[in-house]
């Protein structure tokens, strides 16, 4: 599997995992909201969505309180 | 509720025709609500199954003497008070995946005031079917900070609001000032978006 650059928390990184889902495990983000490429992802959706070069992933930690 | 004379008709009206959806009367929900009402939104729909205790009174849009009472309805009478015109449709029901469409179908934009991590996931699996703009709070516990507490928008129709880190916990309470702070920021959120402004 190559290395590719994307966009994460709008910073570059370099990854070497497949999808969105190994994506926000390895960063720790699982319970997270998340936005791929501008689109809302729900939580639980869209885990095996391949990642590529240039993607954008932005996510918010889901924490309890209110 | 009138604004006064600092909005135009054309905004006030938009307010005024406007129907919200508020999941949770808690900290984030009840205070939200009262934002709302005083800005001149006219119609609110809100879900909750508590009834108001005395450990809420520390941030809660509740008084001493409506302990005990289903928070739905001790909120309407205090937001009546502020304005007896202001239209609410009240439910006392815990909300779930089986009732959300029917609370919040007829809403232009439905706001997450939940204080529960899993209901917090619930209303981000079930409100985007309503194909309405979302206001959603994560991380709001805590005292200072009050910058952190931030706002980001996320995919066509999701505001975030709060510093997506401070759960609550035994020493991270959830109190008045920075509950306040983001049940504001949600309120400010949705006017913004009725308005046709940046949230």
């Amino acid at each position: 599997m190559g290395v590719m650059k994307i966009r994460y928390q709008s910073k570059v990184i370099e990854t070497s995992v497949a999808t969105l889902g190994a994506l926000l495990a390895e960063m720790g983000a699982r319970n997270a909201v998340v936005e791929m490429n501008g689109d809302f992802i729900p939580p639980g959706k869209g885990l095996d969505r391949p990642l590529a070069e240039g993607d954008s992933i932005e996510v918010f930690a889901i924490v309890g309180g209110g | 509720m009138d604004v006064g004379a600092y909005a135009t008709e054309a905004e006030r009206e938009k307010l005024r025709s406007l129907r919200v959806g508020i999941a949770g009367a808690g900290g984030l929900g009840s205070n939200c609500a009262m934002h709302l009402v005083r800005s001149g939104v006219g119609h609110l729909a809100i879900a909750d199954f508590d009834v108001v205790a005395e450990s809420n009174l520390n941030r809660q849009f509740f008084f001493r003497d409506q302990i005990g009472r289903p928070k739905v309805d001790a909120l309407a009478e205090n937001l009546r008070r502020i304005d007896p015109e202001v239209d609410l449709l009240t439910y006392r029901v815990r909300v779930t995946p089986d009732n959300f469409t029917m609370l919040f179908a007829g809403c232009d934009i439905v706001v997450e005031a939940f204080d529960d991590e899993s209901a917090k996931r619930m209303f981000l699996v079930e409100a985007p079917h309503l194909g309405k703009p979302m206001v959603f709070a994560s991380g709001i516990a805590g005292w200072g900070r009050s910058d952190s507490v931030r706002l980001k928008r996320m995919g066509q129709h999701l505001v975030v609001v709060g510093d997506g880190v401070s759960a609550v916990s035994p020493t991270m309470p959830p109190v008045s000032p920075r509950v306040g702070i983001a049940a504001a920021m949600q309120a400010n959120a949705v006017c913004a978006i009725a308005l046709g402004v940046e949230p």
